[in-house]
């Protein structure tokens, strides 16, 4: 790459990168310049001017934040050069000039660069006498950040985050000279679900977050690194306790995954410990009450019924809602097949046809795309995902790749996401549940006139007799078409393919994105939206799949189970999560391990755990389903048990324990084997056995293989005004893990009903006009809101926004839910 | 925006921009390769058309330029020739750096404030006149200098420049600078900083 220069800093001589800053230089060589506005992920600013440093031939000191090295460069820093000493003296004294050195009621303190450095480098007493400059404090930028103006030096470290990282573009520095000032304006709040990483950043106490304010000092505050488990995107992260709970999280650093942000959702939403709807000990139905028993009274009570279900041949479901560890969701696995014997496992929210788990076989066992591959790729194609809210570090990297690698994106799907925005993305629109139709179109044109080599079992994957009708309901004209596959041409094997856990609700439209890579030797990544998801169905939480992404009806596969549980698994696929709750009523028992189906499922989900004669509820809530349930089993939460965690790439992360539990609760493998010590059947009770049988699970990596001819189905046509209905969950919104966050669901997005503009102006609807959206199972009203980035005849309205929630909308039947719209 | 210490007790409430000066800014925004480059232009015809920037402009220029306001307000605060105040027909603009000072700026200042009732960063009730103070404006040789419209009026003395304000208050024609040429009112002054004066290219004639 670019060629290798010499420079010496104090003496010491080192050969870096052509390009290099005196700053990282000298890192290398381990010698610290001190720094504001300095920031490895952010560009060079040279805004504080705190790290001069003498360089040999020059006059004057230099900033060593944006002084690249050159061929035989001399530095000498302030180890070595009294004029870089002279130089960050009088940068911290004129620092210090206005600073009100509020140290001891400042958050920062402690933690504080300004503090760490005036130490270090700074001269002992300032010349200045006169009156500091003050401010009216704090202004509260955001319901989650205040600004106290008076601490800022000015770095624009928050301000270039929010326009080079995140785009919230909605802090500035306004004024100029000695009121220069960080702001935001006065009518458009600084909203970003990326908003608490200023805080982290700067280096002073000038932005701090309401839910930590005046609530500790750093250095009272233990530290645990931990992995958040609320999305996919699989975050590193520091937990902070103090007096045994969470004050803080912080963003961690992992240069793969999320380099060294969180979204706020992960930074925030921790005050869910103390809420008093925590299940905190077993719980038994008596005379229609849930009332406090002992474990032992419980464990007994579920063997007993879920025993004499087995005897008579019942079948027992078993459901699980993204939401375990990874070692949580094996012994689920393993206690659901091995001790129930059951097949009835599921772990989805949606169901889909039968090439989903085709491609999810392969897929767990061939490598898949990361973090990395996005960033390097020169066209990624983004299906049934809108990554700012399913998972917020997915938006960071492809906002990077995209603003500083000049890659391309395209997506395909109803609604636009945050990304259409960035330079090189494009947005090809498509009716809801016509996906397969658009990406068929593209595999013809790779395949037939483009003549991409594949062999049969691809072609044959590829094909599909009613693409050209399907292609006619998608809406989508011919030249983004042609544009996709001459861009999936060109990239070919470096292209990377993302499809969102939605796209499976799009009939046949995930084995087609699957069967594309395949084609083209890209790289694809499935992004589920749950944390848990990919654990879960690693662990084989699915009909139809077996630990390590085995298929059940593989008799090889289900043997190598079977030997390392010692016990004998039904050898047919189960029932997916729909089926299984639409016969309910027929059950002999439903384990909830973390499953919400009266939530996801709204009222069908209701009534299907109410129809339910046993219902067991393992979960840290009362939900809306464990409330319903018969048994409900305290379990532990995500800080309060070690576990591993695996994200959308496949790359699992170990966490320990960062608080004790709340109340009598057990880790879910716990209760798991307790469960099954109450039943009489073994199983092990400590997790490095559990880990140990994962591994022997874990199979060794294959090609990904192609999966048969999909099956689209065209969308029925329907009703009066036939509006596809398209939802999703916002990443903040009403959700359980949110509850009691406070200021954090002040930054949720009120819920509208978003439509095309041409499709209001048909219906006679304005912005903030209150629109009816109703389907065959229910009807909300909410104001408009209009969007282009939306195709014609769909309507998009949050799933579960507080006020509005869409989920008591969808047909748990349908692939795409059809609404009437109109003007309330 | 919020200014220090709040927002500003007399904010009067504009009227959308005309669609006039609205065209005239996709033209300025036409002249460059990346639109965004025509901000500056853009907030000088909000100037020239409501007499400051205003927030209804900024609304405006944000949303064409596909920026939060935030970012515009940003360069609007950062410029002293963008205003946050309505401007006067004449801005008056008295420099007060040293060789001005030495040469009497004091007593243009205090004979201006008097006879026009406002101070500086003030404009007369009848909005005929704001009053300023400036850094030096490049006459030295000429000190002490007062601007109008940014016509630099040299070797004032403090009857001269009371004279001068009184004519532009009542309307009466006011004698040349020395260089430069009589103060044009607010509008065409704006107008032509904003790129679109005299020297329009849009409008054919040289640019320079
Ligand atoms: S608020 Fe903090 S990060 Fe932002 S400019 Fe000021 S010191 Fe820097
Ligand atoms: S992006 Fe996802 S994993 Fe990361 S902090 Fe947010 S919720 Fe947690
Ligand atoms: S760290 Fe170099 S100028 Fe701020
Ligand atoms: S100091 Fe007044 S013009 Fe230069």
């Amino acid at each position: 790459m670019s060629a290798e220069v010499t420079v010496t800093i104090d003496g010491r001589e080192i050969a870096v990168p052509a390009g290099t800053l005196v700053i990282r230089a000298a890192e290398m060589l381990d010698i610290y310049i001190p720094r504001f506005c300095d920031h490895p992920a952010l560009a060079p600013h040279g805004a504080c001017r705190q790290c001069m440093v003498e360089v040999e031939g020059q006059r004057k000191p230099l900033t060593a934040c944006t002084t690249p090295v050159t061929q035989g460069m001399a530095v000498r820093t302030q180890h070595t050069s009294e004029m870089a000493r002279e130089a960050q003296r009088g940068v911290l004294e004129m620092l210090l000039i206005n600073h009100p050195l509020d140290c001891p009621v400042c958050d920062k303190g402690g933690e504080c660069p300004l503090q760490d450095q005036t130490l270090a480098f700074g001269p002992g007493a300032s010349r200045f006498a006169g009156e500091k400059r003050r401010y009216p404090k704090p202004v509260r930028i955001s319901p989650l950040i205040l600004l106290d103006r008076e601490r800022c030096v000015l770095c624009a470290r928050c301000t270039r985050f929010s326009s080079e990282i995140s785009g919230d573009r909605f802090i500035a520095l306004f004024e100029r000279g000695a009121l220069q000032q960080v702001a935001a304006y006065e009518d458009e709040p600084y909203e970003s679900p990326f908003s608490g990483n200023i805080v982290q950043i700067c280096p002073v106490g000038a932005l701090t977050a309401e839910p930590f304010r005046f609530r500790a000092r750093p250095f009272d505050l233990t530290s645990t690194p931990s992995v958040c488990t609320l999305c996919a995107s699989g975050c590193r992260t520091i937990v902070q306790t103090r007096r045994g709970e969470v004050a803080r999280i912080l963003a961690s650093e992992d240069p793969e995954v999320n380099e060294e942000w969180i979204c706020d959702k992960g930074r925030f939403s921790f005050p869910r410990a103390q809420r008093p709807d925590r299940a905190t000990e077993p719980l038994v139905r008596k005379d229609g009450e849930l009332v406090a028993v002992s474990w032992a009274e419980a464990a007994a009570l579920v063997a007993e019924r879920v025993g004499s279900a087995r005897e008579r041949g019942a079948p027992i479901g078993v459901l699980s809602g993204g939401r375990l560890a990874d070692e949580d969701a094996y012994a689920l696995s393993r206690f659901a097949r091995g001790v129930l014997g059951t097949a009835d496992v599921d772990s989805r929210s949606w169901t889909a046809d039968g090439e989903e788990d085709a491609v999810f076989a392969s897929m767990l066992g061939s490598p898949g795309a990361t973090y990395s591959d996005i960033e390097v790729s020169p066209l990624v194609l983004l299906l049934g995902c809108d990554p700012r809210e399913e998972s917020p570090i997915l938006h960071l990297r492809l906002r990077k790749a995209l603003n500083r690698r000049g890659s391309a994106l395209f997506e395909v799907g109803p609604r636009a996401t945050a990304l259409a925005r960035e330079p090189g993305a494009r947005s090809i629109l498509c009716s809801p549940g016509t996906e397969a139709g658009v990406l068929l179109s593209v595999a013809w044109l790779l395949v037939n006139p483009f003549g991409l080599p594949v062999d049969d079992a691809t072609k044959e994957g590829l094909s599909s007799p009613g693409r050209a009708a399907l292609r006619d309901a998608s809406g989508v004209a011919d030249e983004p078409v042609l544009a996709l596959a001459e861009a999936l041409r060109a990239a070919g094997g470096r292209a990377v393919i993302l499809a969102g856990e939605r796209l499976s609700r799009s009939p046949g439209a995930l084995a087609v994105a699957w069967n594309l890579a395949c084609a083209l030797g890209a790289r694809f990544g499935h992004v589920p939206r749950r944390g848990g998801f990919r654990g879960e169905l690693w662990a084989g939480l699915h009909p139809r799949l077996l630990p390590g992404g085995r298929r059940v009806e593989d008799p090889a596969a289900r043997a190598e189970v079977e030997r390392v549980w010692g016990a004998s698994l039904p050898p047919v696929a189960g029932r997916c999560a729909r089926a299984i709750l639409s016969e309910a009523g027929s059950l002999g028992a439903l384990f909830l391990v973390g499953a919400d189906p009266a939530s996801d499922f709204a009222g069908f989900g209701a009534s299907a755990v109410e129809a339910a004669p046993f219902v067991v509820a393992q979960d840290l809530f009362l939900t809306e389903s464990s409330r319903r349930a018969d048994v409900v089993l305290p379990a532990r939460g995500p800080a309060e048990r070690a576990g591993t965690s695996t994200d959308w790439e496949g790359r699992a992360a170990e966490f320990e324990a960062a608080v004790a539990p709340a109340g009598l609760s057990l880790a879910d493998r716990d209760i798991l084997a307790m469960l099954s010590g109450a039943l009489g059947e073994a199983f092990p009770t400590r997790t490095r056995d559990l880990r140990a049988e994962m591994r022997v699970l874990e199979r060794s990596p294959q090609a990904p293989a192609a999966v048969g001819a999909p099956t689209p189905a065209l969308p029925e046509p329907d009703g009066l005004r036939p509006f596809s209905l398209v939802t999703y969950p916002l990443l903040l919104d009403a959700g359980t893990m949110l509850a009691g966050s406070g200021a954090l669901l002040e930054i949720a997005r009120r819920a509208c009903v978003e439509m095309h503009p041409g499709d209001a102006a048909a219906l006679g609807v304005s912005p903030g006009d209150p629109v009816r959206v109703a389907s065959a199972m229910g009807e909300i009203v909410g104001p408009a809101r209009l969007s282009a980035g939306l195709a014609r005849g769909s309507v998009f309205v949050p799933a579960n926004q507080e006020g509005l929630r869409a989920l008591a909308l969808v047909d748990p039947f349908a692939p795409v839910t059809a609404v009437r719209v109109e003007r309330a | 925006m919020s200014a220090p210490g709040g927002p500003s007790p007399r904010r009067p409430a504009f009227a959308p921009l005309a669609e006039e000066t609205r065209a005239a800014m996709r033209r300025l925004m036409a002249r460059y390769p990346n639109p965004r480059s025509a901000l500056m232009s853009m907030l000088y015809l909000v100037q020239a058309e409501h007499g400051c920037v205003s927030e209804a402009g900024i609304e405006e220029v944000a949303g064409m330029l596909d920026l939060t306001k935030a970012e515009v307000a940003s360069v609007a605060t950062f410029y002293t020739m963008l205003k946050r105040e309505p401007l006067g027909r004449y801005l008056v603009s008295v420099c007060t750096q040293p060789p001005c000072a030495l040469a009497g700026a004091g007593s243009l200042r205090r004979a201006l404030e008097e006879e026009l009732g406002v101070g500086f960063g003030q404009t007369t009730p009848d909005g005929a006149i704001t009053l300023e103070e400036v850094e030096c404006v490049c006459v030295c040789d000429g000190a002490p200098a007062v601007q109008v419209n940014y016509e630099s009026y040299e070797h004032l003395t403090p009857e001269a420049a009371v004279e001068l304000v009184r004519k532009l208050r009542s309307g009466g024609a006011v004698p040349p600078p020395v260089h430069g040429s009589v103060p044009v009112p607010r509008e065409a002054i704006h107008r032509e900083l904003a790129g679109l004066g005299g020297h329009d290219p849009d409008r054919g004639g040289g640019e320079s």
